[in-house]
């Protein structure tokens, strides 16, 4: 275990100190400042309190939808480059011929880059939300659900992407992982439209999509988590989904999905481990 | 079984592989490499570029899956954990993180290894002295030439002081200056009872410091031995004379065949306690010596020889 924090600390450090977290914090933080600016002028508008609140739920779910897509690109690009750059540079064979075993290894990449994004994720979307409340009195109903949300996404797509890496080129990896979160994306909003049209061929496809890359579970978690209640209350029908759209997030992940996205997790990570251990390096 | 490996010597060597073999689809990378190394030998692998050799070491570090036969590194099993605490390792084509600092790298190898703090200071230290790093552990590796970050390699390498220590081209990098300080690490390891499997195909550099080498060629052992079994004793004397070539011709001749090269005369067959004869019967002739040498085969032709090349 102690080999697997080592990694997971040095992997870490070299976000850190090759600039990535900087980058982000400054991409990130320019966004969220941006944000803090236009909500905080949202107050000059002449409309009541109570439209104020409902304008600042709409532009949050809007915000917090387009952090899912920056969180979910970033997971790709820096995961799939972890264990890819340290094979093509050949770091990989110093460190292997270390007593570590190649499972040991990718089990701290994995944990560095995972904590790496969520907590990246988790920053980055609870101060949003806490700008949002500075600014307008707006408090979503599930911050904290709002925040794993997003956290979690980042890990499915870091996974998916890492998993890649450990066999293929980095920047193949990560064009794989942000497609294969594209089409899981198109798959959920077809799946709801084919709901609201009661297609249950279309809804019974996309669900199983949906169990490759559970993803869209956790970014329709994210809206869910920050819209009003009162909204959430009008989704709970076909008739109110069709009103919403189909971007709209109705309810909170399952049991069962949260069961098996950690079941898929611990798989992809096994397949990453499995695939790198056979590998010739 | 190859001849050479009738030799045996300690009861663990080494290393020990028995038909070691690589392939790659239908490319054979090593063929039946069957090897043994000493404890304490410090062992050239000889061989042209493509030959197998960073394949075969690479095998022995468990970093690539054989395809045939076996290896063992101390008796244990290639892979064997406990056993690879033991080994140090410079690969042939690697590039540090730039952002890091030299100290930074042997830190994290040190940690793998499950250094403790005081010693992992006093290892950087030693080792950052012995590739002559001292005064640039806490520069980052982004400001080292290419000399500076192969030294590095070598000082991590060298952490922990271990008993085996895999060299893969040590001085590609290096300049004349480099090279003459790896061969002096190499001797110093040496002295320390190391065993040090030196991967190369600059031959003076093997013949400077090896005990023991083996030349491959195409993924199979051509040649083994000792640094003299290897390079062969093929007798000869060299002379430059003057004088009637004619007489010279026939004094020369019941000592061997006679090859000519301008005033230069070597004649094959003649060991070097049969030199002083051949002198003699010159003078006695009335031939001028001008130049007398006895010739051996180098290494290089024996290489070269080997690996099917002009000499």
């Amino acid at each position: 275990m102690m080999r697997v924090l080592t990694v997971a600390r040095a992997t870490l450090a070299e976000l850190v100190r090759r600039g990535v977290v900087l980058a982000l914090a400054l991409g990130v933080g320019g966004t969220i400042l941006l944000s803090a600016w236009g909500f905080f002028h949202m107050r000059t508008f002449h409309v009541a309190h109570a439209q104020l609140l409902q304008n600042a739920a709409s532009l949050l779910t809007f915000v917090i939808f387009r952090f899912t897509f920056i969180i979910a690109m970033s997971a790709a690009f820096l995961a799939a480059s972890t264990v890819a750059t340290d094979v093509e540079s050949g770091l990989v064979l110093g460190v292997l011929s270390r007593p570590i075993r190649r499972i040991e290894y990718i089990g701290g990449k994995w944990l560095g880059i995972c904590v790496a994004v969520a907590v990246g994720a988790a920053i980055s979307g609870g101060l949003e939300i806490a700008v949002v409340a500075w600014a307008t009195d707006y408090v979503p109903p599930h911050p904290f659900i709002a925040l794993a949300a997003l956290a979690t996404l980042g890990i499915l797509v870091a996974s998916l992407a890492f998993a890649l890496g450990t066999r293929f080129g980095a920047l193949a990896s990560a064009i794989v992982a942000v497609i294969a979160f594209g089409l899981e994306w198109i798959s959920g909003i077809a799946g709801r439209l084919a709901f609201q049209f009661s297609n249950d061929a279309l809804v019974n496809a996309t669900t199983a999509i949906s169990l490759a890359l559970p993803s869209d579970s956790y970014w329709r978690a994210a809206q869910w988590a920050v819209q009003p209640a009162v909204f959430t209350a009008a989704l709970n029908s076909r008739e109110g989904i069709a009103r919403a759209g189909p971007f709209a997030g109705a309810v909170p992940p399952t049991t069962a999905m949260l069961v098996w996205t950690a079941l898929w997790i611990v798989a992809v990570l096994g397949v990453a481990m499995r695939a790198f251990a056979r590998r010739d390096l | 079984m190859n001849w050479w490996l009738l030799q045996t010597r300690s009861a663990d060597p080494a290393i020990l592989t028995e038909g070691l073999a690589k392939r790659y689809g239908s490319a054979v990378a090593v063929r039946g490499l069957t090897l043994r190394v000493d404890r304490g030998d410090v062992f050239g692998f000889l061989g042209p570029n493509g030959a197998g050799k960073t394949t075969a070491v690479k095998m022995l570090l468990g970093l690539v899956h054989p395809s045939g036969g076996r290896a063992e590194l101390f008796g244990k099993p290639v892979g064997d954990r406990a056993t690879r605490a033991r080994i140090g390792y410079l690969p042939e084509l690697f590039r540090y993180q730039e952002w890091a600092s030299a100290n930074d790298v042997l830190r994290y190898h040190a940690r793998l290894i499950g250094m403790d703090g005081q010693t992992t200071k006093n290892e950087i230290a030693r080792t950052l002295d012995l590739a002559s790093l001292s005064a640039r552990g806490s520069d980052r590796v982004g400001t080292f030439s290419k000399g500076m970050q192969q030294r590095l390699g070598l000082a991590v390498a060298l952490l922990g002081a271990p008993e085996l220590v895999f060299l893969d081209e040590p001085t590609s990098a290096l300049d004349p200056i480099g090279r003459r300080d790896v061969r002096e690490i190499i001797r110093h390891l040496k002295n320390q009872g190391t065993t040090v499997f030196l991967n190369s195909h600059l031959l003076t550099e093997v013949a400077e410091v090896c005990d023991r080498v083996a030349i491959v060629d195409r993924g199979a052992v051509v040649l083994a031995g000792t640094i003299d079994e290897v390079a062969g004793t093929a007798p000869a004397v060299r002379m430059r004379l003057v004088g009637n070539t004619i007489v010279i011709d026939a004094v020369l001749a019941p000592f061997g065949a006679i090859a000519r090269d301008g005033e230069w005369i070597t004649i094959a067959g003649v060991l070097p306690e049969r030199i002083p004869l051949v002198v003699e019967a010159l003078v006695a002739a009335g031939i001028r010596i001008y130049h007398i040498e006895p010739k051996v085969a180098s290494l290089e032709e024996r290489f070269l020889a080997s690996v099917g090349a002009k000499v």
